[in-house]
């Protein structure tokens, strides 16, 4: 059947299988009138789209709404004419999506509306009485007129505007234009009219005959348009492809740092009106397509038209909105940065500032030898370690991690090292010493702990008299044991679970015995689970390995042990802290 | 919307999507395409030459796919896109985040790539 002229009408509620049954209605009618499969693709996109738009943003409450389509055949052409009562909604005000670069970048929004613009032949939108009213036509397959020798039809519908330029026409300056100079090549070929910015909402007919004299020009990839200090004469308005526009040399700083000037927009209008060189580089991307308006056709014949006036007072407002906001935007994330890197450095310093960082650290003691090293990683991390006597005989050692990086990590540190030294020197001796020091540190940690943060801990107690050592470990690895001409083993360590998950937990002791030139080794995860550029840990093993048939002290057991993780990790930056802290036991006194 | 997948020699998994890529067609693919394509590193060629209709919904699914599996460490790639099918890929810019081949033989190099 090939009715010359025909209308269907479909009425619709606003729930999602308005698409579904909009689009099989539209391909029911495709079949009927004979439309052809492209056509019923491009009807059954644009619906789909302009549809699943409306269902999903038009409106603002949950009582049902009706969604009219009208399909209108004529003999030319087919219109399809999609109303609805929603908030209004103009798509040819959209910007054209901007293609993303890479696909971690890419996201559909927007796309829909681009869909309908470019698989529609026309389109116009009409705001009237609460409704929007988006007309879509395309030029209608003839069943005798083969594909591709259809009957010309006026591209670049007048958006509300339906009567056909009378001649002669006045213009808004009081001039007017007597006939239509226009021939029908260029008719069609200036279709890209309403898709411009400048143009919007300007009567076809005042602006046809000047734009059909203004130059087209395609540009190869990467032409360069505009550059600082040149002279620029026109206003180059995109039809296809994109400019960007860059602030710093181009050559210099490659493709980063741009902003993007896509079909339908312009460029070089700044520099038109202030009469002023180019102020930044402009480049062509490949396929770019420009409209160049000189200036004094600009000037003298498309300025005075008010519509294109208020549009392009528009675009420039836009233009100085986004430079404002970049501006703001600037300022607000450095003054952040600045003043987020000066706290953690703050952080840092009291961090380290409360660790025991002297070498040797008991130079008054010969009964023993002690160093500590902790390499802290990029981040503000949560290792700590403390030595101090807490009589005239006995050597508190403590190291520990504090899991979690940043402030809450630092600040949990701290916490946990003030409680260690408070708990440490308060009834020191007593039965259950340790145990309480444990304890205590354990619940602190436990209540309040909103934020769950946790810590592994060992502590030990030394007896320089008899080499007595005493310790309790809270899930913390466990430290090397070098007994002088033997094989280094791990020491044998009670097991209690890390500190501030329960603060019922009841820790045990354990003791071993050091004699002349043993040596303990305290350290970090950051020890062990240091990764190499394979991803392979260096682990216990490796430590170990290390460390045996060692013969020197403290300082080159922490020495020996720092120059063979480097070895194994290369360049790989390091992620977490490393801590050590060596104990050598030389004797009484 | 139907799709079913076979392993092919070289590595390769074929899955075929055959039907409309419109709202109903992305859900019911959803779950389906999403876990043949995204769970697993694999190399993927997409038959899309029985998708008759595509919708930005539809460029959706295809996308994250493709996402998910270059994630994952792995390629995926489609082929045989009917030329309207194809020009909505186009005209959505998405053919240049897509690997889009004519035909399997195109596709099997591409993946070998």
């Amino acid at each position: 059947m090939h009715s010359a002229h025909a209308r269907r009408s479909l009425r619709l509620i606003n729930d999602s299988g308005a698409i579904s049954a909009a689009s099989a209605w539209l391909r029911t009618l495709g079949d009927t009138f004979e439309l052809g499969s492209e056509l019923v693709f491009r009807l059954d996109l644009c619906v789909s789209e302009l549809i699943a738009n409306i269902v999903s943003y038009a409106f603002d409450d949950e009582a049902p709404h009706t969604i009219a389509l009208d399909l209108i055949l004529e003999p030319q052409s087919v219109k399809l004419v999609v109303a609805d009562d929603g908030r209004e909604f103009d798509p040819l005000g959209l910007p054209e999506p901007v293609t993303p670069a890479t696909l971690e970048e890419a996201s559909v929004g927007g796309l829909g509306v681009h869909l309908v613009r470019q698989f529609a032949e026309q389109v116009s939108y009409e705001r009237a009485s609460g409704r929007n009213q988006l007309t879509l036509a395309w030029a209608r397959p003839g069943r005798s007129s083969p594909i591709g020798a259809r009957a010309p039809v006026r591209r670049g519908i007048d958006r509300r505007r339906r009567a056909p330029a009378v001649f002669p026409l006045t213009r808004a300056d009081g001039s007017t234009v007597s006939t239509d100079a226009r021939s029908g090549a260029e008719r069609r070929a200036l279709g890209f009219i309403s898709r411009l910015e400048l143009f919007r909402d300007v009567p076809y007919a005042l602006i046809e005959g000047l734009v059909a004299h203004c130059a087209q020009r395609d540009y190869p990839d990467e032409y360069l348009v505009l550059a600082p200090g040149m002279q620029n004469e026109h206003v180059a308005l995109v039809l296809n492809g994109r400019l960007r526009v860059h602030l710093e040399d181009p050559a210099e700083t490659g493709t980063t740092g741009y902003t993007v000037i896509g079909p339908g927009e312009c460029a070089g209008e700044l520099s038109i009106i202030d009469g002023e060189p180019a102020s930044a580089w402009v480049v062509a991307e490949a396929g770019t397509r420009l409209l160049l308006i000189d200036a004094h056709s600009f000037f003298s014949e498309l300025l005075p038209l008010p519509q294109v006036a208020r549009n392009l007072m528009r675009l420039m407002a836009a233009r100085m909105r986004q430079a404002n906001h970049q501006v703001v935007e600037q300022v607000r994330s450095s003054m952040v940065l600045e003043r987020l890197q000066s706290e953690l450095r703050t952080a840092r310093e009291i961090q380290s500032g409360m660790l025991p960082m002297r070498s040797p650290m008991f130079a008054e003691h010969p009964e023993i030898e002690c160093e500590a090293s902790i390499q802290q990683a990029r981040e503000i991390g949560g290792d700590f370690f403390d030595a101090f006597f807490i009589d005239e005989h006995r050597l508190f050692v403590a190291i520990g991690d504090v899991c979690g990086k940043g402030m809450p990590a630092a600040l949990l540190m701290m916490r946990t090292l003030t409680t260690l030294r408070a708990e440490a020197a308060r009834k020191q001796g007593q039965k259950g010493h340790m145990e309480r020091v444990m304890e205590r540190i354990n619940r602190k940690l436990a209540l309040n702990n909103e934020r769950m943060l946790f810590a592994s801990l060992f502590i030990g107690l030394l007896d320089t008299r008899d080499g007595l050592l005493r310790y309790a470990s809270a899930g913390h690895p466990r430290p090397v044991l070098v007994r002088r001409g033997q094989t280094p083993t791990l020491l044998k360590v009670p097991q209690n679970p890390i500190a501030g998950i329960d603060p019922t937990v009841d820790y045990s002791l354990a003791e071993a015995r050091l004699d002349r030139g043993d040596l303990l080794l305290l350290y970090t995860d950051g020890v062990t689970e240091a990764l190499n550029a394979q991803g392979a840990l260096f682990g216990e093993t490796r430590m170990l390995a290390t460390l045996s048939g060692l013969g020197g002290g403290a300082a080159s057991a922490i020495e020996v042990l720092r120059d063979a993780m480097r070895l194994f990790c290369g360049n790989q930056p390091q992620s977490d802290d490393v801590t050590l802290l060596a104990l050598r036991f030389l004797g009484p006194a | 919307m139907k799709m079913d997948s076979q392993p092919l020699d070289g590595g390769i998994t074929l899955i075929r999507l055959d039907g409309r890529l419109d709202i109903e067609g992305a859900e019911a693919l959803d779950q389906p395409f999403t876990y043949a394509t995204s769970t697993h590193p694999a190399r993927i060629a997409v038959d899309l030459s029985a998708v008759s209709f595509l919708a930005s919904i539809g460029i959706r699914t295809l996308l994250s796919a493709a996402r998910g599996q270059a994630a994952r460490g792995g390629k995926l790639v489609m082929f045989g896109a009917q030329p309207m099918v194809q020009r909505v890929l186009k005209t959505a810019g998405v053919d240049q985040l897509l690997t889009l081949c004519d035909d399997l033989e195109a596709a099997r190099r591409a993946l070998q790539d």
